[in-house]
């Protein structure tokens, strides 16, 4: 399991029923936008990850629907695994990695 | 007459200097038009090719995510523009990972040391050959070989037979779609791996006879590489080839010899190399 791959579970685990798009998790993960869509695709495949259309009216919204995503039964329970195996884990302390 | 030369390059440079900033001052709204405009198009454009380079049936839903989360992104135009390139210079991979493929540098690590892992076999294989039967030679049939060169031999023999079955777990190991697992597979399986004079015991023997000895060796060949180890230990006379190895391995080329027209294939006992 890749580094940005152990971010982004580390994230959504914090709390895992809530309903996330790309940008959230990107911010909470602390990777750059528009770089995590990979690992979304790729957790999807697993099975650890569910994602679905927002159901809101964008005319009322006045935006348009965001696609969410939120962990699985399977996905909560590795989640969590690493999150307690790499409490400390960050983007910036990776190799090479501004501290 | 360099005083005037220098004057002269003071003028001519304060006069470029002068239409340079007459040219900006013209094309000032103009260029500032093209960003404005020029930006937003380039931004969905590239997401709209990012997009495509995803599976047919997710190009939709990616596209239109896509330019939602851009709407999503505060700040100047530039950021959208980042946001952009991320995700097109990352829509492969994503395509990739959607089909359940791993990433291209991993696939392409696996298939060089496929490449290795073969170039290895190939060149090994016909040394192992030789070793095994001049091991088998020495312990059956008394042959007068010095005691150096045997231990030389023998030598030999486990050197290659280690660096075989490296080789073959490796193979093994990295036909596994796991990212990077195959790698701690291969340095756990080199710590764990019992020691083969110490497993023992696992070493079967037949005589195929009727058989030629370089059909025999490619059956021993073709078996290697699909059941397990097998080989041609011993040839005693035409048509009469002694082959040593694991079971299964051995029952399989059995079976085989048994199909390709071998008279008969007799069990022995014992050492390989020795009569049963």
């Amino acid at each position: 399991m890749t580094l940005q791959t152990k971010l982004v579970l580390r994230a959504l685990s914090k709390n895992p029923l809530k309903p996330r798009y790309g940008l959230e998790i990107s911010k909470e993960s602390g990777l750059p936008d528009g770089s995590i869509y990979t690992i979304l695709a790729r957790l999807e495949t697993a099975g650890l990850l569910h994602s679905a259309w927002e159901d809101i009216d964008p005319s009322t919204e006045g935006r348009p629907r965001r696609r969410h995503y939120w962990l699985t039964g399977e996905g909560v329970r590795i989640a969590r695994e690493v999150a307690a195996s790499t409490p400390s884990l960050t983007w910036a302390s990776r190799p090479g990695g501004a501290e | 007459m360099s005083g005037v030369l220098l004057a002269a390059l003071g003028f001519a440079g304060a006069g470029f200097l002068f239409l340079l900033k007459f040219l900006l001052k013209l094309l000032e709204p103009l260029l500032q038009k093209d960003l404005e405009e020029g930006i937003p198009w380039l931004v969905a454009r590239l997401v709209r090719r990012a997009a495509r380079k995803l599976p047919v049936e997710h190009q939709q839903r990616f596209e239109e995510e896509w330019l939602t989360e851009l709407t999503a992104i505060p700040g100047v135009m530039v950021f959208k523009l980042r946001f952009a390139v991320r995700v097109y210079l990352r829509a492969s991979s994503t395509g990739r990972a959607m089909q359940g493929r791993p990433p291209w540098w991993e696939e392409v690590l696996r298939r060089l040391v496929q490449a290795i892992v073969r170039a290895w076999g190939s060149y090994m294989a016909p040394i192992e050959e030789y070793a095994a039967r001049e091991r088998a030679r020495r312990q059956g049939f008394g042959y007068s070989l010095s005691p150096l060169v045997r231990k030389a031999i023998g030598f030999l023999a486990g050197v290659v037979r280690g660096a075989r079955e490296v080789g073959q777990e490796a193979l093994e190991a990295s036909r596994d779609p796991e990212s990077w697992e195959w790698l701690h597979r291969l340095l756990d399986w080199s710590r764990d791996k019992p020691d083969d004079d110490q497993a023992g015991g696992t070493e079967v023997m037949r005589m195929v006879i009727g058989l030629p000895d370089k059909t025999v060796s490619q059956l021993c060949r073709t078996v290697r590489r699909q059941v397990g180890k097998v080989f041609p230990a011993n040839s005693k006379a035409p048509g009469q080839v002694v082959i040593s190895g694991e079971s299964a391995a051995v029952e399989e080329a059995t079976r085989r010899a048994l199909a390709a027209g071998a008279k008969e294939v007799l069990a022995l006992q014992g050492e390989p190399g020795q009569p049963g």
